[in-house]
């Protein structure tokens, strides 16, 4: 993992790097699951930006941070909470119901979890399942396969 | 401060509920749809080669975009396409009583290569999901013989979707060939 200072949670970090040691095809796939991350990171941190200043627009009189009376600045912190708040729930929710998402046009897929305990896969050997941005299309692979270099 | 929070809480959990009551409604509209137990599931098999073919083919473009972004190969190439249709009846099983199975023999063209894949399904009632075991064995100089002890290139168990296409790895047929991949679409008919 050339980039692991991106990673915040270092036990994951250590984790992913343990079970991408043996295979090149198991480390694709966590570099792949590291990008995933980081995508959904960035987008919901975006959506909590997004939500806090269509609310702060929304508040009359702000004209000047210096004359807020300080029970308005509480008020404003209060509410400042609800869009982190209703944020996280919806990424919670978004992360459950494995929905995807739209991204600067393109399709990131939070499905994994789901759609690997979905397929239920049953082989003899090793396999990795490969969720692909596309809902209806899931890859199988068994882990002893070469791949073209 | 405590509060602050504790209001901010209730309005997450607002929210929270409110969305979640929408996914109840929505889940209980696809139960509606399964109602019905399965007839048929259409099976499609494209059998394609991995490596030394760069053009696209717009038989597979979807599912080679998909591979591309996983794997390495230099590309991929159909080189063949089956489908049977697999009916479904109620067994005296238990667990999953809709059963069917189907088979059919893939013959390359321009080759002396001889492929057969078995599909083995079965479902539970008004369901609308099928666990199929797919087999794919090379059969080439045993076509008019007995072949219980040949080892398949691949032997996978997996629950498909309908529509859903299921990408599988196989082993090559000999060393130093290209790989096979199968992709399976099942198309699953409720008679609705």
């Amino acid at each position: 993992m050339d980039k692991r200072d991106d990673w915040r949670d270092g036990m994951l970090e250590r984790d992913l790097d343990a079970v991408a040691e043996g295979d090149p095809s198991e480390r694709r796939s966590v570099e792949r699951i590291a990008r995933d991350a980081r995508k959904m990171n960035a987008l919901l941190a975006a959506m909590g930006e997004q939500l806090g200043e269509g609310l702060a627009e929304g508040i009359p009189g702000n004209v000047d941070e210096r004359v807020v009376p300080l029970r308005r600045r509480a008020a404003r912190r209060r509410w400042a909470m609800v869009p982190l708040a209703a944020a996280a729930a919806i990424a919670a929710l978004v992360l459950v119901r494995g929905d995807k998402v739209e991204e600067d046009g393109g399709r990131l897929v939070t499905a994994a979890p789901s759609m690997v305990s979905e397929m239920d896969v049953e082989a003899d050997g090793s396999f990795a399942v490969f969720p692909t941005s596309d809902p209806n299309i899931a890859v199988v692979w068994p882990l002893n396969l070469e791949e073209s270099e | 401060m405590m509060e602050m929070v504790k209001k901010s809480f209730r309005c997450g959990l607002v929210v929270a509920l409110a969305l979640m009551a929408q996914s109840g409604v929505a889940n209980a509209q696809e139960g509606d749809e399964a109602a019905q137990d399965i007839h048929n599931v259409l099976l499609t098999f494209h059998l394609v080669e991995a490596d030394g073919f760069t053009d696209d083919d717009p038989e597979i473009s979807e599912v080679v975009t998909e591979l591309r972004k996983i794997f390495n190969f230099r590309g991929y190439r159909l080189i063949s396409k089956s489908l049977f249709n697999v009916g479904m009846y109620m067994s005296g099983s238990d667990t999953d009583p809709l059963r069917g199975s189907g088979s059919q023999r893939i013959v390359v063209e321009n080759s002396d290569v001889v492929l057969e894949v078995t599909a083995t399904l079965r479902a539970a009632e008004r369901s609308r999901l099928v666990r199929g075991t797919v087999k794919l064995t090379d059969i080439t100089g045993f076509v008019s013989f007995e072949r219980r002890d040949l080892h398949p290139l691949l032997e996978i168990t997996v629950n498909m979707r309908d529509g859903q296409k299921v990408v599988l790895g196989s082993a090559p047929r000999t060393a130093g060939e290209p790989l096979l991949i199968l992709v399976v679409t099942a198309m699953i008919d409720s008679g609705g």
